[in-house]
């Protein structure tokens, strides 16, 4: 598969680096395969996850980062319950993602969140009293007789603030995803010409684009076929795919409903801030999606506290950190909607919103520097995936 | 040959032959041939009763020749012969047909065809010892004394061991210190005892036995005589050079080994900083705070293993101490300094046995181990901006080619037979294909050599732990107080004899035998060859050369073989 | 009783010559694993492969076999450091005393056995019937 030609020079600093990411220590690993043996994305030649361990292991830094099986892995587990050497080979991919994360962002900000606690937990505190401060700088009055949130804090500031914010994200991503793609293409051997050069090198490019995003980013076909956790759930909300699906479809909710009640207002069908009726289409899918994200993203923490499954055995501060941030979004959206719903526009609503909206848009701000980046990388790992299935 | 009187018992072993073979059809087979006076077959002939029964028969029935159709004779032949010589039989008279593990077991899938051919192999063996006759051991008085060549560690422990024994020792060294490679080594696997350290104990030790006389400078400069009673002669050299005769009934070599020494640009030895295993262990001893070579630090060390070993066409054996005491190595390097990044170019790790635990704590300190093909050998080389890189393809990431820059790369090199010519010459040792001394038989007799009273030990076998080549050298100290402690040595009587008045002596035979067994003597006015029992190995090598064929191996003589053969298998018409 | 084409297997009969301390504990081994060869093959022993007189090999063929395989000691024969030149020279000696008498002399067969080829003699013994019953069962000269 690897079409690596050149001579590769070992980086002998690689796996202590890939440490700090995460607590697996493999350099107990002999490289037996056991982990390929049992893991279920494993192919005919049987190489995943262990490859992946062994370019830690000698310092192939290039080959790591170029590896598009670093984002097939869910985490199942299965791999490090059969480790003979309790080497933890799922916890080192979750490392070795991390590091990836990190490794793919130019700024030096993914890096300094992840390895360095203080700093991290300094940025994010410092960035969302930066939203605030700024937010309550540019909100008026309260309204008293009734709670209009956006006569508060004017919809112009939160909307361009999104959008300014929205470019910059996407910058930073593509710059991101550049990285990655020109690791990726040199180690899979993949040119742009393949991919765009006459019909068949469309359909394929186009089959590999629908299979990454559609069947598996939010299908997530292996995760529910192949991928069962090695401890199965004890109940059926509790497999981490139904889990992690309703955190998805929870969040893309969220933002689709932010989008509509935007194009609701830029198209004129309806003023921003004009009181609604629960039922209302997008205020009910609004609701319903954070719901389902809050509730996701509490099952996840509850999982994590009880280390109910492999996944959930370390923590890194930076699982915390999203998870946190996730649910302190979806939670404080939620009790914004329930004041504005409340009796007598309680104006705890005011800061509720606030807050809502400063900690959305530290959560938006750093999408390419965290956690949150997967969903950038892994559709277009799992579209080389997919290219390496259709080989042209 | 007139009437004889034979027995023979047919062995079921449980049923590990007669599942497969039809005893009583073989014991009906051979019940009525001439000379046969009794046949049964026997559940065990092994077992305690039936040997009591086999005895009563002998004594009752005057049997003179016996045979037994059981196992293998690697198992029982002695025992058998044991049976013999108490019911008065001589042990030379009896013979055993081999019809478990060459029949039964071989042949699991054919009762018929097994049958048949145990049948076969009965009559064979009745045939051959109709042909056979009483033999009797040669008994040699011992002198209780021991020559021990070489004062390594293997050496030295025999020689302590052979005195404990009360024997007298003479401990010959041909360097001027004791202690061999041992001596030189700090820290040893697998838990860092010293070699100088346990070298210094056993000169101590040594010193405390009058009985031992050391000998440095020194070395064997003749030996004749036969087993039991060596006559030795050993030159010490120095200022005034001396010799010193002396009897013993034993001798011990252990002339231990020498490294391997890579040719000048064998992974790129002759570079500056490409060194052996040796010169690394010397190294890692004088840097105990900071690994340096040159005066530079260093932070990168990479071992290249099996050098000059496991080479097809080469040195193919391989040296079995090497992986280990490298690991053992790397782990004391990282003990001077964890930072040092360390890897290991391998073709199969063989840290064995308890060893593995060595290779596992290199690992979890941070070695990194790397295979590499057999046929892409890693590659040494100083680039132009002057940095020492090896080039490898590491197999476990998928034959991939890494650039090692790396401070220092040590070459794993092996264990090579010394040179030892005249040694070898004068007590007609056995050399093996690989240059390093031959035992008897691997498992066995392990420490014993075909020439009687002459044992090997320690590295001069093949390469050896310290361990083993300890244990080796003990193990020699036991034969030697079996074939001394007594004082009377029995020699196998199963030598070589000529048929005086068939030989015309011209000489082939006393060409061929390597260990001058084989002279002419005077009989009647006419030369003839005469073979010295006592200096024959019974190898029978001489027979064949003989035109009038007039040499006979006992046990395998002429006419045994014939009617052996000729009694096998009936004739087709 | 006895070894006819009458009553009993009809295959070639083979005559090994083995050694006391090397083939003898790999042709033991080849039972002990019980892995088959054919039961028309006969092992005799002796201390050595160069203690082999070639005469014994034409006594073979007069007595009624049609091939043999002689168990060569190889390097790591204790006794005789050029033990497979001398075995050599037998098994040529043989041959030659075999054409004299109008035996082929491809009905001898020699190689190294060492003391844990089992394996390495099933498979002699097996290549070698093959060729023997190719060859057809050997006219037996005198009696």
């Amino acid at each position: 598969m690897s079409a690596v030609i050149e001579v590769t020079t070992v980086d002998p600093g690689l796996l202590a680096d890939i440490q700090r990411f995460g607590a697996a220590d493999v350099s107990a690993c002999f490289s037996c395969g056991n982990c390929s043996a049992i893991c279920p994305l494993s192919n005919n030649d049987g190489t995943f996850p262990r490859r992946m361990i062994r370019y830690g292991q000698v310092g192939l830094r290039d080959e790591l980062l170029g590896s598009k099986e670093l984002w097939a892995c869910y985490h199942c587990g299965l791999c490090s319950e059969s480790c003979p050497q309790r080497a933890d080979p799922g916890e080192y991919m979750a490392a070795a993602r991390r590091y990836a994360i990190a490794s793919y962002d130019r700024t030096g900000l993914a890096r300094a969140l992840y390895v360095h606690p203080a700093v991290g937990s300094g940025v994010l505190v410092a960035l969302a009293a930066a939203f605030a401060t700024f937010f309550t700088l540019m909100s008026g009055a309260e309204p008293r007789h009734s709670l209009r949130l956006f006569s508060f804090l004017p919809d112009s500031v939160v909307h361009w603030t999104g959008i300014a914010v929205m470019i910059a994200v996407v910058l930073v991503a593509l710059a991101g995803v550049s990285t990655m793609v020109h690791g990726l293409a040199r180690h899979e051997g993949v040119h742009g010409r393949d991919l765009v050069v006459g019909a068949a090198s469309w359909r394929r490019a186009w089959r590999g684009a629908w299979s990454a995003v559609a069947v598996e980013s939010l299908g997530q076909k292996r995760f529910r076929d192949d991928c069962a956790d090695a401890d199965p759930a004890e109940h059926w909300y509790e497999k981490r795919w139904i889990v992690h699906a309703t955190v998805m479809w929870g969040f893309i909710g969220l933002l689709v409903a932010t989008m509509l009640d935007y194009g609701l207002s830029l198209t004129g069908v309806r003023a921003t801030g004009t009181p609604e009726p629960v039922w209302y289409p997008v205020r009910l899918l609004g609701t319903v999606a954070g719901l389902a994200m809050v509730a996701g993203v509490t099952t996840m923490i509850v999982s994590r506290l009880r280390r109910s499954n492999q996944a959930s055995t370390f923590s890194h501060q930076s699982d915390w950190v999203f998870l946190t941030l996730l649910w302190v979004v979806g939670v404080s959206g939620l009790l914004t909607e329930l004041a504005l719903y409340l009796p007598g526009a309680p104006s705890w609503g005011y800061w509720m919103f606030v807050a809502h909206v400063s900690l959305a848009m530290e959560l938006l701000v750093l999408v390419p520097f965290m956690k949150f980046a997967h969903v950038i990388y892994r559709p277009v790992a799992l579209f080389f995936q997919s290219l390496a299935n259709t080989k042209a | 040959m007139s009437e004889r009187r034979i027995g023979v018992y047919i062995c079921h072993c449980g049923g590990n032959i007669s599942d497969y073979v039809d005893v009583a059809a073989v014991r009906d087979a051979v019940a009525d041939l001439p000379d046969v006076v009794h046949a049964e077959t026997s559940l065990f002939a092994c077992s305690d009763g039936t040997q009591q029964d086999m005895i009563a028969m002998i004594k009752e029935q005057h049997l003179d020749g016996l045979v037994v159709a059981s196992c293998s004779p690697k198992l029982h032949l002695f025992t058998f012969r044991g049976v013999s010589r108490r019911a008065g039989l001589n042990p030379f008279e009896y013979t055993q047909a081999n019809i478990r593990e060459q029949c039964s077991w071989a042949h699991t899938d054919d009762r018929e065809g097994a049958t048949l051919k145990a049948i076969g192999l009965v009559k064979g063996a009745i045939a051959k010892t109709r042909e056979s006759s009483a033999l009797e051991p040669m008994a040699v008085e011992t002198t209780s004394a021991s020559l021990v060549v070489g004062a390594g560690i293997a050496g030295l422990r025999a020689a302590i061991g052979l005195a404990d024994l009360g024997l007298r020792v003479y401990l010959l060294e041909q360097s001027a210190a004791v202690g061999g490679w041992v001596g030189h080594f700090g820290p040893t696997f697998p838990n860092d005892r010293d070699g100088r350290a346990m070298v210094a104990d056993l000169l101590e030790q040594l010193s405390s036995r009058p009985t031992i006389t050391l000998l440095t400078n020194a070395e064997l400069t003749a030996k004749s005589g036969s087993f039991g009673n060596y006559e030795v002669t050993i030159t010490v050299h120095g200022e005034r050079e001396s010799t010193v005769t002396a009897t013993v009934g034993s001798i011990v070599i252990a002339t231990g080994f020498d490294t391997y020494e890579p040719a000048i640009g064998e992974y790129g030895y002759g570079i500056d900083g490409v060194v052996t295993l040796a010169e690394f262990k010397a190294l890692i001893e004088s840097s105990p705070d900071g690994l340096r070579f040159a005066d530079r630090p260093v932070r990168t060390v990479t071992y290249v293993y099996c050098v000059g070993n496991r080479q097809p066409g080469g040195n193919e054996y391989c040296s079995k101490f090497c992986c280990s005491a490298t690991v053992h190595a790397s782990i004391e390097v990282s003990a001077i300094d964890p930072s040092i990044h360390q890897y290991h170019l391998y073709r199969d790790i063989r840290t064995y046995g308890k060893y593995e635990l060595l290779y596992e704590q290199a690992r979890k300190r941070g070695s990194v181990f790397m295979k590499f093909p057999d046929e892409v050998p890693p590659s040494v080389a100083r680039t132009d901006d002057g940095r020492l890189v090896v080039t490898t393809r590491d197999t476990l990431s998928g034959n991939i080619d890494v650039r090692i820059p790396t401070d220092l790369v040590v070459l794993v090199t092996g264990m090579v037979p010394r040179e030892n010519t005249a040694l070898t010459k004068m007590l007609h040792l056995p050399v093996g294909g690989d240059g390093f001394f031959n035992e008897i038989h691997p498992k066995l007799r392990p420490v014993e050599t075909v020439v009687d009273g002459v044992m090997i030990a320690g590295t001069c076998q093949g390469p050896k732990t310290i361990s083993e080549s300890v244990a080796s050298g003990l193990a020699a100290v036991a034969q030697s107080g079996a074939m001394l402690m007594k004082g009377v040595a029995e020699l196998d009587p199963l030598v070589a004899v000529v048929a005086e008045a068939a030989c015309t002596w011209c000489g082939e035979c006393q060409q061929v035998c390597p260990y001058e067994a084989i002279t002419a003597v005077s009989v009647d006015g006419r030369e003839v060859a005469t073979i010295d029992a006592a200096v024959c190995k019974g190898c029978g090598g001489c027979t064949s050369y003989c035109p009038n064929n007039a040499i006979d191996l006992l046990g395998a003589t002429d006419a045994q073989m014939r009617a052996l053969i000729e009694n096998l298998v009936e004739v087709v018409v | 009783m006895g070894l006819t084409d009458v009553d009993g297997p009809s295959g070639p009969r083979i005559l090994v010559f083995s050694t006391n301390n090397i083939s003898d504990p790999g042709i033991d081994l080849a039972g002990s694993r019980h892995l088959h060869y054919p039961s028309t093959v006969f092992t005799v022993t002796v201390p050595c492969s160069s203690a082999i007189k070639p005469t014994w090999i034409l006594h073979a063929f007069e007595s009624g076999f049609d091939g043999v395989f002689i168990g060569a000691d190889g390097d790591e024969c204790a006794y005789l450091p050029d033990c497979n030149a001398r075995t050599a020279r037998i098994a040529t000696r043989a041959q030659e005393l075999m054409s004299a008498n109008g035996y082929e002399p491809q009905r001898v067969m020699m190689a190294a056995l060492c003391s844990v080829c089992a394996e390495p003699f099933v498979n002699h013994m097996r290549e070698f019937t093959e060729k023997m019953t190719a060859l057809g069962r050997v006219r037996v000269l005198a009696s």
